[in-house]
């Protein structure tokens, strides 16, 4: 995973997308411009000085970390640095900090035959130029100014496009570094002093906002063989600089991490190409991730079933290749630590192969006022919880589920126990959970709750008994509907759940409630009875003589879905005869 | 000398070391935790295992769960003094509580194949042909020092020698990178011991070490 993190690191370094080791992104507001022999001419403005906060990104040699020290950063610093400027300063301390600039600039730059490495050699060679500095500004500008971050300017061009002082400071960078011990890096073999120290991940949801570690040693207990810290998993500064700068970059780019649950998901593709990821934060819907391209959305079923295929697939003038390589990396919080939740490589067909497969297994009949077919990933995860306290789902959960998506291989058991839980305090079943609990059985056969009922609508063939009795359970609750319209209470609140474990104890009274609701309704409704009732009888031939003492977890599962399907049939029925009934009174007028 | 071991079991948790506060497991068992099998089951001073092949029988699979750990750990020398009653510290779990996630495999299945060499502590009356038959009488009776383990004491292997005439087959074809893996610790020093890292690959599901580059 490191190596792959390196990779695509190298990737986005050559596209210049990220910064690169050594360099770091810094608000420069100041540009400090001097001549060929060092003399200040002109202190420019960076940025929109129209907000209230300008912001002007320049990527400037990495800083150092300062405590109570004087320590000088390179070609880029305030004005106490690099102007001996005593505005912020106490006991002389501005005439160290120049002192320690001087110093690391002439040692960096004095060796470079180049006019503007020349020019900042002269400028140090000086004395400090701040009475001049501050003439160009006024005494408010200044008060500003005297905190933020100057960088020189030479012939009306920043020294950061110099590359022959950029290349030194690189040099130099990767030089340093205090002698240690020497190991084998874990991630190429090579021999490195490895870094105590990562840099931190940010933007993971729930740890800690300035960020937190992937790879850290922060206790004693962690520890292997007497190592410490990151000598635990030797790599070196350069390389956890390389990984931690390609998870942060994954993970700032809002419009390709998904969040489900407390795990944030990050996609990419081997080339680093973002439209891979486009497409995939579209296909697999697990929320987070917005698009503009319309057209795509229009086509994205063919796209995904040609990709799924094995096949290439243009996008405008981009061609998505199914034998791309493809990783999902799924963090999530721990402490102050990010743990991996799950980590997966593959070819993108093959993700989108499984993600095709994820919606069909779970594709159901569904009443007619739910308009969306697809069930996204964070309503499937919330038919694990009670919706009505808003619980979060179990994070143990969220990976298994994510990766039985993406590999395509059977769901945990843990999401039908606790999806059967809900059924039963609810005493319900909803489209959502009984698409669940269909496709939990498709991917892990089972004898007692066969294919025959794990259709996409009733199977009014099906031989199998707990699904036959979880349709006469829709029909008895029917009946007693038509018989009391309007009850607020019925058979089902009272009796779903032991009639779904222990039929032989129930379906007897019901037999005799019905029994009592038929003789009811014919009263008020004859044809309506005769029809029930004829329904009824159908479905008790296929039961045998006896009804089976009690039913298994997947027995249970056929009658949950047997109940569904009958009742979702009343309601199609009513519906059609609804339109019919408008048709007719249209035709009459 | 070289012997033929099937080894299985429901879980198996070989961390990277990258990866080991938050544990991740290799995708397929290191060299390390084959040998650690193989000298939990017969080892003597006399003797060095090396490992040869490890032929992966079940797809990779992975699984999540999180354990309650404690931070902290206990030093040899305050059980010393505890032991001579000038009293110490001891580790109350509720204090220094810390749950860890682990990413492990599921339902591993391997078959070892390895050799040992002869070092110079083997007294004269051992022989190979000795040990060999050892070993093999402990593998038939189920015997072992301690029980062998995947990686972590939580995933006990079962094991068993392989009988059949023909060499075991991989769960795949092709070829697939592992990426750098722990190939062993160099224990020569013991102040200072080093790990060392070997680049893995499954041919056919099958991890071939005759020729593992291992810098040392």
């Amino acid at each position: 995973m490191i190596e792959n993190l390196i990779h695509l690191y190298d990737d986005l370094d050559a596209k210049h997308k990220i910064p690169q080791y050594g360099l770091i992104p810094q608000n420069v507001l100041y540009g400090l411009d001097i001549d060929d022999s060092g003399k200040i001419l002109n202190i420019r403005k960076l940025g929109d000085w129209s907000q209230k906060r300008p912001v002007h990104m320049v990527s400037v040699p990495a800083r150092v970390t300062r405590s109570s020290g004087v320590k000088a950063n390179f070609l880029c610093d305030t004005p106490q640095y690099l102007l001996a400027d005593d505005t912020n300063a106490r006991n002389g301390r501005e005439k160290k900090a120049f002192k320690a600039a001087a110093e690391l600039h002439l040692r960096l730059l004095s060796g470079i035959d180049d006019s503007t490495a020349k020019a900042i050699c002269a400028f140090f060679a000086r004395s400090p130029q701040v009475s001049e500095a501050k003439n160009l500004l006024t005494a408010d500008e200044w008060k500003h100014a005297s905190t933020a971050n100057f960088v020189f300017y030479h012939n009306d061009r920043c020294v950061m496009e110099d590359e022959r002082i950029v290349h030194a400071w690189l040099e130099d960078f990767s030089e340093s570094g205090t002698d240690g011990e020497v190991l084998e890096s874990i991630v190429d073999g090579s021999e490195v002093q490895p870094a105590a120290i990562h840099p931190k991940i940010k933007g993971v949801w729930g740890a800690q906002s300035s960020g937190g570690a992937l790879i850290s040693f922060n206790k004693e207990s962690f520890n292997s063989y007497g190592k410490s810290q990151n000598a635990n998993a030797p790599m070196s500064e350069e390389q956890a600089y390389k990984y931690t700068a390609a998870l942060n970059y994954l993970l700032a780019d809002n419009d390709h991490v998904a969040h489900v649950g407390d795990t944030t998901i990050v996609y990419w593709a081997e080339s680093g190409s973002v439209e891979y990821q486009d497409f995939f934060s579209m296909a697999s819907d697990f929320g987070g991730g917005s698009s503009s391209d319309g057209d795509l959305e229009a086509n994205l079923g063919t796209a995904i079933n040609a990709l799924a295929a094995g096949r290439v697939f243009d996008v405008g003038n981009f061609q998505l290749n199914p034998d791309e390589h493809f990783y999902v990396l799924g963090l999530s919080p721990n402490s102050a630590r990010i743990s991996v939740r799950f980590f997966l490589k593959d070819t993108f067909g093959a993700f989108l192969q499984n993600i095709v497969k994820h919606y069909s297994d779970l594709s159901i009949q569904r009443p007619i006022f739910d308009k969306n077919p697809r069930m996204p990933l964070w309503r499937l995860l919330n038919q694990t919880t009670n919706q009505a306290i808003k619980a979060d789902v179990p994070s143990v959960l969220v990976g298994g589920v994510l990766r039985s998506v993406l590999l395509g291989v059977p769901y945990p058991a843990s999401l039908l126990s606790n999806v059967e839980l809900r059924i039963r305090s609810e005493k319900d079943i909803n489209a959502d959970k009984a698409a669940i609990i269909k496709a939990y059985y498709l991917r892990q056969p089972n004898s007692e709750c066969p294919k025959e009922v794990l259709q996409m609508s009733i199977n009014e063939e099906s031989e199998n008994v707990p699904y036959v009795l979880g349709r006469m359970f829709s029909l008895y609750e029917q009946i007693q509907q038509a018989a009391n319209p309007g009850i607020n209470t019925t058979i089902k609140d009272k009796y779903f759940n032991s009639a779904s474990t222990t039929p032989s104890l129930i379906f007897p009274i019901l037999g005799n409630l019905a029994e009592k609701h038929l003789r009811k309704l014919g009263r008020s409704e004859p044809g309506r009875k005769v029809n029930l009732s004829k329904a009824l009888q159908r479905l008790s031939l296929r039961l045998g003589d006896q009804y089976p003492a009690r039913l298994s977890l997947p027995q249970q599962g056929a009658f949950q879905l047997g109940y569904y399907f009958e009742t979702q049939k009343h309601y199609e029925n009513k519906t059609v005869k609804q339109e019919n009934s408008n048709k007719q009174g249209e035709n009459n007028e | 000398m070289a012997i033929q071991l099937e080894v299985w079991g429901s879980g198996a948790l070989f961390t990277r070391p990258e990866m080991s506060v938050e544990r991740v497991s290799y995708d397929v068992m290191t060299p390390s935790a084959a040998r650690g099998i193989l000298e939990a089951i017969y080892w003597h001073p006399g003797m060095r295992w090396v490992v040869d092949k490890i032929t992966v029988m079940n797809p990779i699979k992975f699984d999540n769960i999180r354990r309650n750990e404690v931070s902290s750990v206990l030093s040899a020398r305050t059980a010393h003094s505890m032991m001579e009653g000038k009293g110490g510290e001891v580790i109350y779990t509720s204090d220094t509580i810390q749950q860890r996630a682990s990413t492990f495999l599921r339902d591993v299945h391997y078959v070892i194949e390895a050799h040992f060499d002869m070092t110079d502590r083997a007294s004269k009356e051992d022989s190979p042909a000795k040990f060999i038959s050892i070993f093999n009488r402990r593998v038939a009776k189920g015997q072992c020092f301690h029980h062998p383990y995947f990686g972590c004491r939580e995933f006990p292997v079962d094991f068993k020698s392989w009988e059949d005439k023909q060499s075991p087959k991989g769960f795949e074809q092709g070829k697939r990178d592992l990426g750098y893996m722990l190939y062993d610790m160099d224990y020569r020093d013991p102040e200072n011991i080093k790990p060392l890292f070997f680049r893995a690959e499954l041919n056919d599901g099958v991890m071939n070490l005759e020729n593992a580059r291992v810098v040392s």
